[in-house]
């Protein structure tokens, strides 16, 4: 059986302003990876500022555009709110607007933010609209190397969370990453062997390997304190939980898709 | 000529003797419900059960069947389980027979819910883990605006102890509650030592009525969250249900029928069902605004969310262990 493809990960999306990311395989401009950030609707996560500026496309799914507009001057109490929040302006506002405040839907409006009005829609969530809306708008000139960073995806309610874990497997060929406060969350496809590489300023040590969807009857990898070694997991079994990162490039490998995630830590 | 067969798991066969004329019907699953529906048992190859016996009686069924384990199984399973989530009502309100009227609660280390007074004051028992202990200390009389930590005493705390603040676990030990300190056992969660001590601890005659609340499962590290779902997974034969200020959450098994009876005044009507886990071939529902019928469930495909409780009672089975959300409100 041939070897799996490579796919490598990298946070270095997270990494403050100062040292700006370097793709981990040192490519050229054509290469170079482009950020996208869509905000539902929690409160923001602290690195939310850094991660906007980043982003070359911001979406913010209906009430995500309350948090942006409450929270981003919050974030950054120093400076003139008015001004921040022309400087951190959403490109589209998606979604059924039902969580939306008129008045800030109005004052983005007036910026320029698209708004896009969709009906309620049973079969897909805010996220995967979203999703959808920057795979057909992508900022760079395709999405292979594009990033979508998803704050406010984790903690609230349990069936928006599960909703959005579920985008991460049926988009599996797209990069979505989920952020919170506390963790980082991203799938790792059956189909490709991985190599994490672990930014160690600014996540871990603490990291699991979930399979959500379906059992693994075998898992690999190194880098970890207790690494998987051809192992089985599944719900009602084992999962790897509380592991810690012990290397700087861990590699995964299984017969199942799995949730790798990873703590981040706290600034101060 | 039709018996009415008393069944061990509290069903009724019906068995129409071989000369009869029956329409055709699959097997496994419609043959589970065909008992209900009066339809004869078929076997898997075909045909008939031959006349049976005329002294009949359970056993005789049991052994007749013991050829064909799969459908006996199939059939012993599919017991009703009720939910109730009365535990969130106020205690006037509280129905007179409810099957978790007597609960443990099980605090873990998160901000505490707002409706924790309740919960805390209704529980038969109370257990912190780890670093619960702590949250009770320090927030617990900001809820109440009730200055005496006295009153807020936990029969238990246990876990391996290495969030506790020192002080925190000297005050509940002065005040009476027992410490376990498990920290030797580094191998499953606090939530897991604790699940396991309170089953533990059960005499077997009440395991049935046994239910655990447990607050702060959901949120923080992800991969404390997916440890926490797994207790319900790894302890899928006890009644565990997690609680957050949005929603609770609670694993529906495969091996029952469920009958989830909703208390609209404090419970919806966002709801989702997930096949966590595993994917299911088949799930069933009602009382629900988008129900399913014979639906696969999957991630990667489609999975229950945002869906509308529309029912007094939701009615849910499947072939796969699923996880069973309604979101919470109006509870101070």
């Amino acid at each position: 059986m041939p070897p799996l493809p490579t796919m490598t990960h990298s946070s270095s999306f997270l990494l403050p302003s100062s040292s700006p990311p370097a793709p981990p395989t040192g490519a050229d401009a054509e290469n170079a990876v482009s950020y996208a950030v869509v905000v539902l609707n929690q409160r923001l996560p602290r690195f939310a500022p850094l991660l906007w500026t980043r982003a070359r496309l911001r979406v913010c799914a209906d009430g995500g555009a309350n948090r942006v507009f409450d929270g981003m001057p919050d974030l950054l109490p120093g400076e003139d709110p008015d001004e921040v929040r022309v400087r951190y302006k959403p490109d589209a506002i998606e979604g059924d607007m039902d969580s939306v405040r008129p008045e800030v839907k109005e004052y983005y409006s007036s910026l320029g933010t698209q708004i896009i009005d969709d009906s309620p829609d049973q079969d897909t969530t805010d996220l995967n609209k979203c999703i959808s809306f920057i795979t057909r708008n992508p900022p760079g000139p395709d999405n292979s190397n594009l990033f979508i960073l998803v704050l406010g995806a984790l903690g609230g309610r349990f069936d928006h969370e599960m909703g959005n874990i579920n985008v991460l497997h049926r988009f599996s060929n797209t990069r979505i990453i989920l952020l919170s406060d506390d963790s980082s969350i991203f799938l790792l496809p059956k189909t490709h062997s991985h190599e994490i590489h672990i930014e160690r300023s600014v996540e871990g040590p603490h990291c699991g390997l979930i399979p959500m969807g379906a059992p693994s009857s075998s898992s690999t990898t190194t880098g970890l304190r207790w690494n998987l070694d051809n192992t089985s997991m599944n719900f009602g079994g084992l999962l790897s939980t509380s592991n810690i990162v012990e290397e700087e490039i861990v590699t995964v490998t299984s017969d199942s898709d799995l949730i790798w995630t990873i703590s981040l830590r706290k600034h101060t | 000529m039709r018996w009415r067969i008393p069944f061990l798991a509290g069903k009724w066969l019906w068995h129409i003797p071989c000369n009869t004329k029956i329409s055709g019907i699959s097997y496994f699953k419609t043959s589970v419900l065909s008992l209900a529906h009066e339809q004869p048992l078929r076997r898997r190859r075909g045909g008939r059960i031959g006349i049976l016996p005329p002294r009949l009686d359970a056993r005789v069924i049991r052994d007749y069947l013991q050829e064909d384990k799969m459908l006996w199984r199939t059939i012993r399973s599919m017991e009703v389980m009720a939910h109730s989530s009365s535990f969130l009502l106020p205690k006037l309100h509280q129905p007179a027979k409810t099957p978790a009227n007597n609960y443990t609660l099980v605090v873990l280390n998160q901000q505490l819910p707002r409706f924790m007074p309740r919960l805390w004051a209704q529980a038969k028992m109370r257990i912190c883990a780890d670093g619960g202990a702590n949250r009770i200390f320090d927030e617990m009389s900001q809820m109440t605006n009730d200055l005496d930590r006295n009153r807020y005493i936990p029969e238990i705390v246990e876990g391996d102890m290495d969030s506790i603040r020192p002080e925190v676990k000297r005050f509940y030990s002065s005040q009476g509650s027992k410490i376990s300190d498990k920290s030797h056992n580094q191998e499953t969660t606090d939530l897991h030592k604790c699940i396991s001590s309170i089953r533990h601890r059960t005499p077997d005659h009440e395991k049935a009525n046994l239910c655990v609340l447990v607050t702060g499962a959901l949120g923080g590290r992800f991969d404390h969250e997916a440890a926490n779902i797994n207790v319900l997974y790894v302890f899928s034969d006890m009644r565990i249900v997690l609680l957050s200020d949005d929603c609770l959450i609670q694993l529906l098994p495969k091996t029952h029928h469920h009958e989830i009876y909703i208390e609209s005044s404090v419970e919806g009507p966002h709801c989702g069902i997930f096949p966590i886990g595993a994917p299911s071939t088949s799930t069933t529902t009602t009382g629900l605004k988008w129900n399913l019928s014979d639906a696969e469930m999957r991630f990667g495909s489609m999975i229950s969310t945002s869906n509308i409780v529309d029912s007094d009672k939701v009615t849910v089975q499947s072939d796969a262990d699923l996880l069973w959300t309604i979101s919470l409100r109006n509870l101070t």
